[in-house]
């Protein structure tokens, strides 16, 4: 249990930033785009592409400073790999296929698939929570967007889009997301219970430039509810549509 | 027979073990250490008259290339008043090529779902309630064995196992996200064949669910053939968070009807954590006659890989359990 729910403190960040859609896409303007163009081209910024990631994550809490390295591999938004090479969780790795998640720990004998309760648990300990992984990354097709003003992160200046649940059971019913003029990238996102009580927020700060897309190399993000804690995400290095097999994306390599 | 076939066994695995770890230390073999420590003391007298220490652990080597994986750790125990041991208890290898995955060697499989209670464990029969539940691995004892992994999907595989005399296979699909397994085997040693059917979804929490039979076989054509043994196991997990509190529950139920007696194993345990700090309260009740075991434990991680633990049981409250477990 205590590994369970505890250990795998550095997982899947690459995973989260991807998923919550703070990647980047190629230059372009936003100048006439409506709010539901804006968030098709948020959604398209990951679609078909390959990504591979090598970074850390650093969570700071009441507790202390824990620093873990990681390596991540993305096909699209709908599967990822991340395993963790250092610290407590080496040897941890998390799979998603689209919805679901898996777990595996390098002393275990068979993995932990992550559904239901499970997936509202703080991955190891830091700001991020498997649902945040695990949620489908496509927001054109479960939120309704409307414009609701222009704010830079970072000084880039940004549209910001205020993202409505167009049906119940997600984990946000409410979104706002600040998408940058210059790449359509995210560049901040604000996480929102039913009652609109704010829950989490992402802030990248920083950005790399690959292969003619944008993706942060830099990002906190921090757990209202947690207090005083925050995660920093930080990429070492990043190689962007490199084509990685299949294969990588699977049960046998998880446990492998 | 049965003790040549064992070695015989033991002899093609190891000899399979060598072949192939020679073959990956012609490649790029990186080795690593790690280990895993757990240090306790009990007084079983408030007033300090007895007490006994006991320290268990483990050690081992990983090394390997992209297809080829290997291991082999040493448990280590010394417990008060008795010489320290040290044993040989995983010595393994793997290797894969596209979509199938072999391995061979002294290791541990883990088959059908939970945690504490699993009926779906055909080639280990993890329903024993001999646990640590300090270390991260419940159940330990490992067996020589052979292994063949298919992969039928995204989230669906073939299994094939020999561990020891026993024979076994299994296919696992999770179609809509509900998770079915089917397992069955036949164990040479006590005559007898297995088959398990096992599932796993959320509903408000999330389930598992497994029924199984063993059937023995008939002994002679003269005697009657022993009874079969239907049983099930079923389990629930639930997880909830409220400002920095994280409260998880277990419920795991295990029956089994032999024939003359049923037997019935029961699996509590409610969590709160809080930061590096965990209360736990854990249940375990064998039924028939019915036997309790609750345990409250309270647990620290100062550092990231040190914990420190305290468990108290009902069953005799003067006797505590001090402990610390460290990992490396």
């Amino acid at each position: 249990m205590r590994r369970f729910h505890g250990t795998a403190r550095a997982a899947g960040l690459a995973l989260a930033m991807l998923v919550t859609g703070l990647a980047g896409a190629g230059a372009q303007t936003a100048a006439g785009l409506s709010a539901e163009e804006l968030l098709a081209r948020l959604d398209r910024n990951e679609a078909g592409t390959w990504s591979h990631f090598v970074g850390t994550i650093t969570v700071e809490d009441r507790f202390g400073r824990k620093v873990t390295a990681f390596e991540s591999f993305s096909q699209g938004t709908d599967r990822s790999l991340v395993a963790f090479t250092s610290g407590e969780e080496k040897g941890q790795k998390i799979l998603r296929l689209r919805d679901t998640l898996y777990v595996s720990y390098p002393e275990a004998d068979k993995p932990v698939k992550i559904q239901g309760a499970a997936l509202k648990d703080s991955v190891a300990g830091s700001d991020f929570s498997y649902e945040d992984m695990a949620g489908d990354p496509s927001y054109s097709a479960r939120y309704t967007a409307k414009i609701v003003g222009d704010e830079a992160v970072a000084g880039e200046p940004c549209v910001v889009l205020e993202l409505r649940a167009r049906g119940p059971g997600l984990a946000y019913p409410l979104l706002k997301v600040w998408v940058a003029l210059g790449d359509f990238s995210g560049r901040k996102m604000e996480k929102y219970s039913q009652n609109e009580r704010l829950l989490k927020t992402q802030t990248v700060l920083e950005v790399l430039h690959s292969a003619g897309r944008t993706v942060p190399s830099k990002a906190v993000m921090t757990d209202t509810m947690r207090g005083k804690s925050q995660t920093l995400f930080d990429i070492t290095k990043a190689e962007l549509d490199v084509r990685i097999p299949a294969s990588k994306f699977s049960l046998e390599e998880l446990t492998w | 027979m049965r003790a040549r076939r064992a070695r015989a066994w033991r002899a093609l695995s190891l000899a399979v073990l060598l072949a192939v770890g020679g073959a990956a230390g012609a490649q790029d073999l990186a080795p690593q250490l790690s280990g895993w420590l757990d240090s306790s003391w009990v007084v079983t007298d408030a007033a300090g008259g007895q007490s006994s220490g006991l320290v268990t652990g483990w050690t081992q080597v990983d090394g390997g290339t992209k297809d080829v994986k290997g291991t082999v750790r040493f448990d280590v125990a010394d417990v008060s008043d008795q010489a320290p041991t040290a044993e040989l208890s995983r010595a393994w290898m793997k290797f894969r090529f596209p979509g199938v995955r072999f391995t061979t060697g002294l290791g541990r499989i883990g088959w059908g779902p939970g945690r504490v209670l699993v009926p779906g464990d055909l080639l280990f029969d993890s329903v024993g309630t001999e646990l640590n539940f300090e270390s991260d691995e419940l159940r330990t004892a490992g067996a020589w064995l052979g292994d063949a992994w298919v992969s039928l999907g995204d989230e669906a595989f073939a299994e094939a196992a020999v561990v020891q005399s026993l024979v076994a296979a299994r296919v696992s699909a999770a179609p809509g996200g509900v998770t079915l397994e089917a397992a069955s085997a036949w164990d040479a040693a006590a005559n007898t064949a297995k088959a398990a059917l096992s599932t796993q979804f959320h509903l408000g929490v999330d389930w598992y669910a497994t029924v199984r039979e063993d059937l023995p076989a008939e002994a002679s054509a003269l005697s009657p053939p022993a009874p079969s043994t239907t049983s099930a196991g079923a389990g629930a997990f639930g997880l909830w968070t409220l400002e920095a509190f994280t409260l998880t529950s277990r419920h795991e139920l295990w029956f089994s009807d032999p024939g003359p007696a049923v037997q019935a194993k029961t699996y509590d345990d409610l969590i709160a954590s809080f930061g590096n700090w965990s209360v736990v309260g854990r249940v375990l009740t064998n039924a028939f006659p019915v036997v309790l075991t609750p345990l409250a434990e309270l647990h620290w991680g100062p550092l990231q890989n040190l914990g420190l633990y305290l468990v108290a049981s009902f069953e005799n409250p003067a006797a505590l359990q001090l402990g610390a477990t460290a990992k490396w």
